[in-house]
């Protein structure tokens, strides 16, 4: 039985590698990975407590969030592919011609 | 019996039958907006229905979703923000067949946070407005509102991400989902402090925040008109609620582990937001530093913690949003064929067509809490609460920040008021949906701020039971 | 009833501009200022009833307005100075300027009757509308220039004053008084010093801005120079008298122990304006910067009549707002036909025009008398009862508020002379039309008469008076 605190730990460096990776990368389609490695991350960390509260609401909420997460890459390719058709390069840097 | 959530079921019915009408007529036909108003109607009616029942409050699902009254005004206030986007953008053929699907989608999803007892209600709400509206900043398909969109998506995933983990620590700290059965006395410290700040951040990066506001102006420029109105008032009405019922319900005995950062997070939105706002030439890109300070007062709303401020935020939602509408359906009006106008595009707006000029000189008055206009009563209400709650911090920040936001607001009325060079422009066009928008929301902000106490009394009574928990 | 008369006829006239042709706005603006005459003349002589309304009741607030002796005589002096401005307006100013000259009306008078702090604050900030308005559209890059540091300097006055309005509430409903915002109820109420003192500057800096009171005048300059004639008339002529008034009406009853307090930090300052207004006025070459200056010396007079403390150096303010107003007003019309005349307002331009325009001359003579204190005008019944005030609170102040009469009368005269007297070098003008001087003429005659018979406001306004500080009288703080 692997220890509780060993998934929440791997859980949490799930979490920090996926937002650094949002936050250096440029490639909005590596981006938007990163992005999913978040949830899957916090997924992974409601079914460990699931787990060791022995209780349900936690797995549920992980369910959920691997439905949304599909939802999302849906919508989220759409887009991307969309602005790749209009540029056909992927560089976050270069899509700005909204000046922040 | 209970009709609680019909409001809800009825826009769920609402959003398949509009679906359906898509599908069966001609693809750009009218019929799409008119079910997605009837729904709008629908649900606006049943929640009125729902305001006089005596069953309220009332606990469904295993306390996963709460109807009372503060969730009736929220349904109240997004419908009204869902109504006007929808008819801001009435049969407008650059948005695409399934603008009024989305709208409704996303409508749904505000009214969710409205009621979420529960992270996994919270969750789903939370991506429920969000996805339709990645479509929607989407829409308009040129490279501009493609960039919005891909834009909003990644931050959007980005926050959800953070919004995500801080709930899985806080299920690992506490053991259960439910706002209500947080006792954050028996949790486990660092654990529930990092999440608490995690699901915090991930909220308030939603609402646009300083200084999670940064993709707040590109989307907002980058978004087509209607959607853009749709963001800046549903979308805070959204987060505010949420936010609101999280903290308050989950963790208001332990206000002080929040309270003070939020004030100072409150403080340095309403300045920075106001700030900015000063310097943009872009007139969406200033409501959407206008939107960030607003932010900021509603945060001020929250982080004064007291009966009052729960009262003062909700009131504050009503004005801030009709002007908002107002401001945008004239945006909408003088860029005609174009979806951005710069300031420079109002000069002489005063000469082309005054109502024009008058209506948003309501709407930026409004904005910048001028007495007379609801702004005003919203910003004095907020005031007292922040004075209530002992924290005359907050209430300097507000008033300071308001004087900044007044320099950028009457910026553009000055340019509509001065002549033009010359050039005699074409006639501005007013289509019908838009100019009830438009004429609705600048009545209601003068008659809100001119006999404010029905609403007062309203809102009073929809956050006073936060207080009997 | 008639305060509702007062102020639903001018909204109900600015309403009517927008809605009828251009042609008639300037006919409608007369009429409607007329018909509030007519309505002050109720008010005056038949019946002084206040409204006393449920506002939002769930904040304790009322609209709750009062004609007593504070208020009534400065609701005269708004609307007899509407109506002269609107007759001395341009036919063709628009339907813009005659709309936001009435809202500026209305507000005026909801601010000088109101008695609930929260009403009163309402109209305050109102106000600041119109006014960027008729700064704004009306005069060239300048002016814009002008109306947005009108608009700031005044708004971050008064933003902090909310913050001090919605503070006394709290604190008196912290005290277990319950919500309320009625000037009445706050008055006297316990405070800590520290957030007293704190409060007391808020509000005296909100309405220091207004007035202008040195050394917060900044917006004055360019607001008067870039002002239209009437508009600049009623600036000066009733706005500013807004920011003395309110520290009379709202202050003094609630603020009466930080007035002793810091009394010699204020007289000192109100005596500095005093004297830099004077200079200031000396050295201008533009007559009308010469009487925006000395009417800035003026302001500090009034409010050293306040800071004096005493009940003679209030009453003299109480009189000297209402007589400043009418003289100063009449001022700058009769200045903005000259400057139509000649096309200039620089001194230097103009000499000798009392050959070519005597009557003109005359109504000049006359307001400059009564600016600089002649006795037998009202200016200087105001000023003398200031200057008692002075002497029995700290007669170091009265020799210098004398010695600036002195040069008071210096710099007003200065102008006259140079530009009605010596020899004709300028081309010759035309006097005044008999319309002109029809409006003119009851102006005149109404400065004549309250400067012969002062008792007529003083009597009215000393029951007002004591009420205001009947806290401050029980602590036996008031000679």
């Amino acid at each position: 039985m692997i220890p509780l605190n060993w998934i929440v730990g791997l859980g949490a460096a799930l979490f920090a590698i996926g937002a650094v990776g949002v936050m250096v990368r440029k490639n909005p389609l590596i981006m938007f990975m990163a992005a999913e490695m978040m949830w899957n991350a916090a997924a992974l960390v409601f079914v460990a407590y699931a787990r060791s509260f022995h209780a349900m609401s936690g797995q549920v909420m992980a369910f959920i969030i691997i439905g949304t997460a599909a939802a999302e890459v849906g919508i989220g390719l759409a887009i991307i592919v969309s602005v790749y058709h209009h540029r056909h390069r992927l560089d976050i840097d270069e899509v700005s011609q909204l000046k922040g | 019996m209970t009709y609680a959530l019909w409001p809800e079921y009825s826009v769920v019915i609402g959003v398949f039958v509009t679906m359906i009408a898509v599908m069966v007529f001609n693809r750009r036909s009218i019929q799409a907006y008119w079910v997605g108003l009837a729904t709008i109607v629908v649900s606006g009616i049943i929640t009125i229905a729902d305001w006089s029942s005596k069953s309220l409050p009332v606990a469904l699902y295993g306390h996963a979703v709460t109807v009372d009254a503060f969730s009736l005004v929220v349904n109240g206030l997004v419908l009204v923000a869902a109504a006007g986007a929808l008819m801001i953008g009435w049969n407008d053929k650059r948005y695409g067949p399934d603008f009024p699907v989305l709208v409704l989608l996303a409508l749904l999803g505000m009214m969710v946070l409205g009621l979420a007892n529960n992270f996994v209600v919270l969750f789903i709400g939370i991506e429920l407005l969000s996805l339709p509206l990645y479509i929607l900043a989407a829409s308009r398909g040129t490279g501009e509102s493609g960039e919005a969109g891909l834009k909003y998506l990644l931050l959007g995933a980005f926050s959800s991400g953070i919004l995500l983990f801080g709930l899985a620590l806080l299920y690992g700290a506490s053991g259960t989902l439910v706002f209500t059965h947080l006792d954050p006395a028996h949790m486990i410290l660092p654990l529930a402090g990092a999440g608490l700040a995690l699901t915090v951040v991930g909220l308030v990066f939603k609402l646009g925040i300083v200084p999670f506001h940064m993709w707040i102006p590109d989307v907002y420029e980058g978004s087509p008109l209607p959607v853009t109105t749709y963001m800046a008032f549903g979308t805070k009405v959204g987060a505010a609620a949420i936010l609101m019922r999280f903290l308050f319900f989950g963790f208001s005995l332990d206000a002080g582990w929040w309270g003070p950062a939020l004030g100072y997070l409150a403080v340095l939105t309403m300045v920075v937001g106001n700030l900015l706002a000063l310097a943009q030439k872009d007139l969406k890109r200033l409501l959407a530093y206008s939107g960030i300070a607003n932010a900021g007062y509603l945060l001020v709303g929250i982080s004064a913690h007291n009966m009052f401020g729960a009262r003062a935020l909700l009131f504050y939602l009503l004005p801030y949003g009709l002007a908002v509408l107002a401001a945008f359906a004239v945006i909408q009006f003088v860029a005609g064929e174009r979806d951005s106008l710069s300031l420079d595009d109002l000069t002489g707006l005063a000469y082309r067509s005054p109502w024009l000029a008058a209506f948003l000189t309501v709407a930026m008055l409004s904005l910048a809490g001028i007495p007379l206009t609801g702004g005003f009563v919203g910003k004095f209400y907020l005031i007292q609460a922040a004075l209530f709650a002992n924290q005359p911090g907050l209430a300097i920040g507000l008033v300071v920040g308001a004087m900044v936001g007044l320099a950028a607001y009457v910026r553009p009325l000055q340019r509509a008021f001065s002549k033009a060079a010359g050039e005699s422009s074409e006639p501005i066009r007013w289509p019908v949906a838009g100019s009830i928008v438009l004429v609705v929301a600048v009545v209601a902000t003068i008659g809100l701020g001119v006999y404010p106490a029905p609403v007062v009394h309203i809102v009073n009574h929809s956050a006073a039971f936060y207080w009997l928990h | 009833m008639f305060l509702v008369w007062l102020m639903a006829v001018p909204l109900a006239g600015a309403i009517a501009t927008l809605i009828a042709p251009k042609e008639v706005s300037k006919a409608i603006a007369a009429i409607t200022s007329l018909v509030g005459l007519v309505g002050y003349a109720g008010l005056l002589f038949i019946s002084r009833a206040g409204i006393d309304w449920a506002w939002i009741p769930q904040w304790g607030i009322r609209f709750h307005l009062v004609s007593d002796g504070l208020s009534l005589f400065l609701l005269g002096l708004s609307a007899v100075l509407f109506v002269v401005a609107v007759f001395a307006s341009d036919a063709h100013a628009g339907r813009a300027y005659y709309f936001w000259l009435l809202v500026l009306s209305f507000s005026v008078v909801g601010l000088f009757a109101a008695v609930d702090l929260f009403v009163f604050y309402v109209f305050w900030e109102v106000l600041l509308i119109p006014v960027f308005f008729l700064l704004t559209g009306w005069s060239g890059e300048r002016g814009k220039k002008a109306a947005m540091k009108w608009l700031i300097m005044n708004l971050v006055g008064s933003f902090f004053m909310l913050v001090g309005v919605v503070a006394l509430a709290v604190i008196h409903n912290q005290n277990g008084g319950g919500l309320t915002f009625e000037i009445s109820q706050l008055s006297g109420m316990s405070m800590s010093a520290g957030v007293a003192s704190w409060l007391f500057f808020a509000f005296l800096v909100a309405f220091a801005i207004k007035a202008p009171l040195w050394p917060l005048h900044g917006w004055m300059p360019d607001a008067y120079g870039e002002s239209p004639a009437p508009v600049t008339a009623i600036i000066s002529g009733v706005l500013s008298k807004a920011g003395i008034y309110g520290i009379l009406r709202v202050m003094i009853p609630i603020f009466m122990p930080q007035f002793r307090e810091y009394q010699t930090l204020l007289l000192i300052v109100a005596t500095a304006g005093l004297v830099y207004g004077a200079l200031m006025a000396l050295r201008q070459q533009d007559m009308k910067m010469v009487t925006a200056y000395g009417s800035l010396s003026h302001m500090a007079m009034m409010a050293l009549g306040i800071f004096s403390l005493t009940s003679v150096g209030l009453l003299g303010t109480t009189f000297y707002m209402v007589a400043h107003g009418l003289m100063v007003g009449g001022l700058f019309l009769v200045l903005g036909m000259l400057e139509n005349r000649t096309g200039t307002r620089t001194i230097q331009d103009m000499a000798g025009l009392n050959r070519s325009a005597p009557r003109l001359a005359a109504y000049f003579l006359f307001f400059v008398l009564g600016t600089l204190g002649l006795p037998g005008l009202p200016g200087f019944a105001g000023e003398y009862m200031i200057i008692q005030g002075l002497i029995a609170s700290h007669v170091v102040f009265a020799v210098i508020a004398g010695f600036i009469l002195i040069v008071a009368a210096w710099y007003m005269l200065r102008v006259f002379q140079a530009v009605m007297q010596g020899p004709a070098r300028t081309t010759a003008i035309k006097d005044l039309w008999s319309r002109q001087v029809a409006w003119l003429v009851p102006l005149a005659g109404l400065v004549i008469l309250i400067g012969i018979w002062p008792a007529g406001i003083t009597a009215h306004a000393v029951p007002s008076l004591y009420h205001a500080m009947h806290f401050a009288l029980g602590k036996g703080g008031v000679h």
